[in-house]
């Protein structure tokens, strides 16, 4: 008879099963969110508390300060990579040089650098070893010491990385992205991180999202939610991520991910372990991985830790498409570090990494997805076939948007007590109306995204893909080079010149 | 049942989730307070740096020293930021501060400053040690010397900050006594000792130094990096002797500050980094490089071609850089020496050239 299947027991089974799986997955990982926000949250309000001891302006004049190689991988970039280096050589902390790597673009990337910086070729000796497509040249400015260009046939970001740390003369190198937008006052907080605790081998600051702000110069003028939705979207999201989960990881020492978009590491670290690896899609987090597998392997103390003072802006996409091809690429990131690594699932050698934080990301970000969309499908289809009562299915489905709310809402909260870089009530007017509709469609289309990736990576395709910029909104700023009031050090390649600093006196590295 | 126990759930994630929002608005509405608090604060620090400072300002002024004696650790933390810019202004000294219009507030904000050194809470610990260590409030230096072992390391660190600010002899030994009991990270201790005020217990300190390495901080090589940022030559004698350390961290630092304090003509300082030019370890010799560099003169051209194929990678750029300082001579040499088999040394005469021509054509344009 035709309705024989529905009352089959496998069918019924497999439903009740499913919907029972979702419902336990999702206890779990709200309780792991709560933990994570509200350790997140104890430990923001701290620093907060702490922060008016810690004189970071002497990091920036100390001449025992550690200088930093900032990293700036760039493809296809002309638009915006002129207006980010600008912000990186007027950041507060002067011990830098600035190394970008022309990946082989095809638009006027490296023209519009020439022509900003007037770069003349320099024959400038690598520092290391780690293997990358040819380097067709390598060129310094003539109008500021520390910006040095490499250009390279086209290897991808992990390559263009690779040859940006062979020529970085720094102890400490920041990977940082072409469209990134660094605070002035981001990288003196980072380098004290690293003063604090010697024994730091990478940290991560806070990436925020920079659409309706606007820059001035190569600096972030005035901060605003966007008018858009989808990027509020993403605004609430990425405070979930880093202000909740990361700084409690950051805590627990299981810290997974520092962002490439803005991270500071040790330099002989990284070429250590062999730089990035030029097959990952996901190549910071799969970095940060290494890391912790070489320092566990060879004994040696070591931190990876988050800091959510330093903040680096960066757009978010503004149209499905894009969205869905950057968290395609993310997952598929993911999925492939796992895999690589999964000899260190579980495993108490490797640490609370090993033994919690891998198992986690196993569960909850690679199995998480397909058991949300599952749990999609599975429960109307129960409701449907009279397994599931329809009042609980709701009341359910209710509870789960409800709690994604509140920590959204925390997430928000935490934002408002501490750093409050939206000033508006109109922004925060915005964000609460995205954390009402996150769950009504945006977060499921995203799950689908993700199973997705998981598929298509069966097939082995890994790219960066495209992304098309529409560059930051930008009002007419002083002439570039003439906005730069800072001295510069004029640091000799190896230190040896004794140089006299801000404070005047002489020092030699 | 379950319907019933569903429903309750749901209530009561709606009543935490409308109560986070509460919480929002309300926190949102309360630091938008603060925050003009603050703003209020950081504007009498701006105003306060003129000559002319008007009525209003010292009331200010006033009002924010009465609340950070009341103990308001935020309006502390503001006065904190308000006096470090006055600092970095030199405003701020014993004879003379924008706070002498307000002096009943600042002895009683002195007072409070002294008890609150003792509090359990380490932040307002912190506060209290960093406001003592401004001219204005003064801390005794034995205060300052327990904070430095002060079990929280933010309070271990406005310690030395406050010690440095004093910048007195008594300052200089605590905080040397702080490098040997490793109280903080080494360097943050030697950056705030390389200063001339702190160069007669740095000396003295290395004079009294035990020969043998200690098990723990060896406080040898940071006090000579503290003597070095100085760059004084009455320190050349105290260093000689280190140089010859059978430690290479001893002696590396010490032929550092060589390079550093000495002047040309000292023939013992000359001769000593010239004796260190041909060290077993390569760390030593580029730095031996940098002194013969900055001291030396046209005859160690020789010396320094030979660095170009040292097989340390720090001492041929080092000789690289040391070789450009010898002018006419110098750059010679490292033309020539980019017609050599070896390919490094090559790499780095042809670099350092360049960087030289470039720099030269910066300087002219």
């Amino acid at each position: 008879m035709t309705g024989d299947w529905v009352t089959h027991p496998a069918v019924v089974w497999t439903v009740i099963t499913i919907n029972v799986v979702m419902f336990v997955y999702t206890v779990a990982l709200q309780s792991i969110y709560t933990s994570l926000t509200l350790v997140g949250w104890r430990r923001v309000d701290r620093y907060m508390r702490r922060r008016p001891l810690r004189d970071y302006d002497y990091v920036t004049e100390s001449p025992l300060s550690v200088p930093v190689s900032i990293l700036v991988p760039a493809f296809n970039e002309a638009l915006t990579v002129v207006t980010s280096l600008h912000a990186l050589l007027a950041n507060h902390y002067q011990q830098v040089e600035v190394v970008v790597v022309n990946d082989g673009s095809t638009d006027a990337t490296l023209t519009v650098l020439a022509e900003e910086f007037r770069l003349v070729p320099l024959p400038r000796a690598p520092r290391s070893g780690l293997v990358t497509e040819p380097v067709r040249g390598v060129y310094m400015s003539a109008v500021d010491p520390r910006v040095v260009v490499i250009d390279k046939d086209n290897g991808g970001k992990a390559d263009a990385l690779n040859a940006a740390i062979n020529y970085a003369r720094y102890p400490l190198v920041c990977s940082v992205d072409a469209d990134t937008l660094v605070d002035p006052v981001a990288l003196e907080r980072l380098v004290w991180e690293f003063q604090r605790h010697p024994d730091t081998v990478a940290t991560g600051g806070t990436v925020r999202i920079a659409n309706g702000s606007t820059v001035r110069g190569g600096l972030i003028q005035t901060v605003s939610t966007p008018w858009a939705l989808l990027a509020t979207l993403q605004i609430v999201e990425y405070l979930r991520a880093f202000l909740g989960s990361r700084v409690g990881w950051s805590r627990a020492g299981m810290l997974l991910i520092v962002s490439g978009a803005f991270g500071l590491f040790r330099r002989q670290a990284l070429v250590d372990i062999g730089g990035y690896d030029t097959k990952s899609v996901g190549e910071d987090a799969e970095l940060v991985v290494r890391l912790y597998r070489h320092f566990s392997d060879a004994g040696q103390p070591h931190r990876v830790t988050f800091f959510p003072d330093p903040v680096c802006w960066t757009e978010a996409p503004t149209s499905w498409r894009m969205l869905a091809r950057q968290r395609d690429r993310w997952q598929r990131g993911m999925t492939q570090l796992l895999w690589k690594h999964r000899d260190m699932t579980g495993r108490g050698r490797f640490g609370r990494l090993g033994r919690w934080a891998l198992p986690y990301f196993w569960a909850f970000e690679l199995a998480g997805p397909v058991i949300e969309v599952a749990g999609y499908m599975a429960i109307p289809i129960g409701v449907a076939l009279g397994i599931l009562n329809v009042w609980v299915a709701v009341a359910l489905l209710a509870l789960a948007t409800c709690y994604g709310a509140f920590l959204s809402l925390m997430a928000l909260l935490i934002e408002e007590r501490t750093f409050r870089r939206y000033p508006s009530w109109t922004d925060l007017r915005r964000m609460v109306t995205a954390i009402a509709v996150e769950n009504f469609g945006y977060r499921q289309a995203l799950a689908v995204v993700r199973v997705r990736a998981m598929v298509r990576l069966l097939y082995t395709q890994r790219s960066w893909g495209s992304m098309a910029r529409s560059g930051f909104t930008v009002e007419p700023g002083p002439a570039a080079g003439a906005a730069v009031p800072v001295e510069v050090l004029g640091v000799a390649p190896f230190g040896a010149e004794p140089v006299t600093g801000p404070s005047g006196r002489a020092e030699v590295r | 049942m379950a319907r019933a126990v569903a429903a309750a759930l749901l209530l009561g994630t709606a009543i935490i989730t409308l109560g986070a929002l509460v919480a929002v608005v309300v926190s949102k509405a309360t630091h938008d307070r603060r925050a003009r608090a603050h703003a209020a604060a950081v504007r009498v620090g701006a105003s306060m740096t003129g000559r002319v400072v008007s009525t209003a300002d010292v009331d200010a002024l006033a009002s924010l020293l009465a609340a950070a004696a009341a103990g308001d650790t935020r309006r502390q933390a503001d006065l904190l930021e308000v006096y470090r810019r006055w600092a970095r202004g030199g405003l701020l000294s014993p004879d003379r501060s924008p706070t002498d219009a307000c002096p009943e507030q600042v002895r009683v904000l002195a007072a409070a400053v002294r008890d609150q050194v003792d509090d359990p809470d380490p932040v307002r610990r912190g506060l209290a040690v960093a406001l003592g260590g401004f001219p204005v409030h003064s801390l005794p230096v034995t205060r300052l010397a327990d904070a430095l072992t002060d079990p929280d390391p933010d309070v271990r660190l406005v310690a030395a900050d406050s010690l440095q600010r004093r910048g007195t002899r008594a300052a200089a030994d605590t905080l040397i006594e702080g490098l040997t009991v490793a109280a903080l990270p080494p360097p943050r201790l030697a950056e705030r000792l390389g200063y001339p005020w702190a160069l007669p217990a740095c000396l003295a300190a290395l004079a009294a130094a035990d020969p043998a390495v200690p098990n723990g901080v060896d406080p040898v090589p940071w006090l000579t990096r503290s003597v070095a940022l100085v760059g004084d030559p009455a320190a050349v004698p105290a260093l000689l002797a280190w140089a010859r350390s059978p430690d290479l961290e001893r002696r590396l630092n010490a032929v550092r500050a060589l390079g550093a304090c000495a002047r040309p003509g000292d023939q013992a300082a000359v001769a000593a980094v010239r004796s260190a030019a041909n060290d077993h370890s390569p760390l030593v010799r580029a730095q031996a490089y940098h002194a013969v560099g900055r001291l030396g003169d046209v005859s160690d051209i020789p010396m320094l071609r030979r660095g170009l194929t040292d097989r340390g990678w720090h001492a041929r750029g080092a000789a690289a850089e040391a070789l450009l300082r010898f002018g006419g001579p110098g750059r010679a040499a490292l033309s020539e020496a980019t017609l050599l088999s070896d390919r490094y040394a090559v790499d780095r005469a042809r670099e350092t050239l360049a960087a030289d021509a470039l720099a030269r054509l910066g300087s002219r344009s």
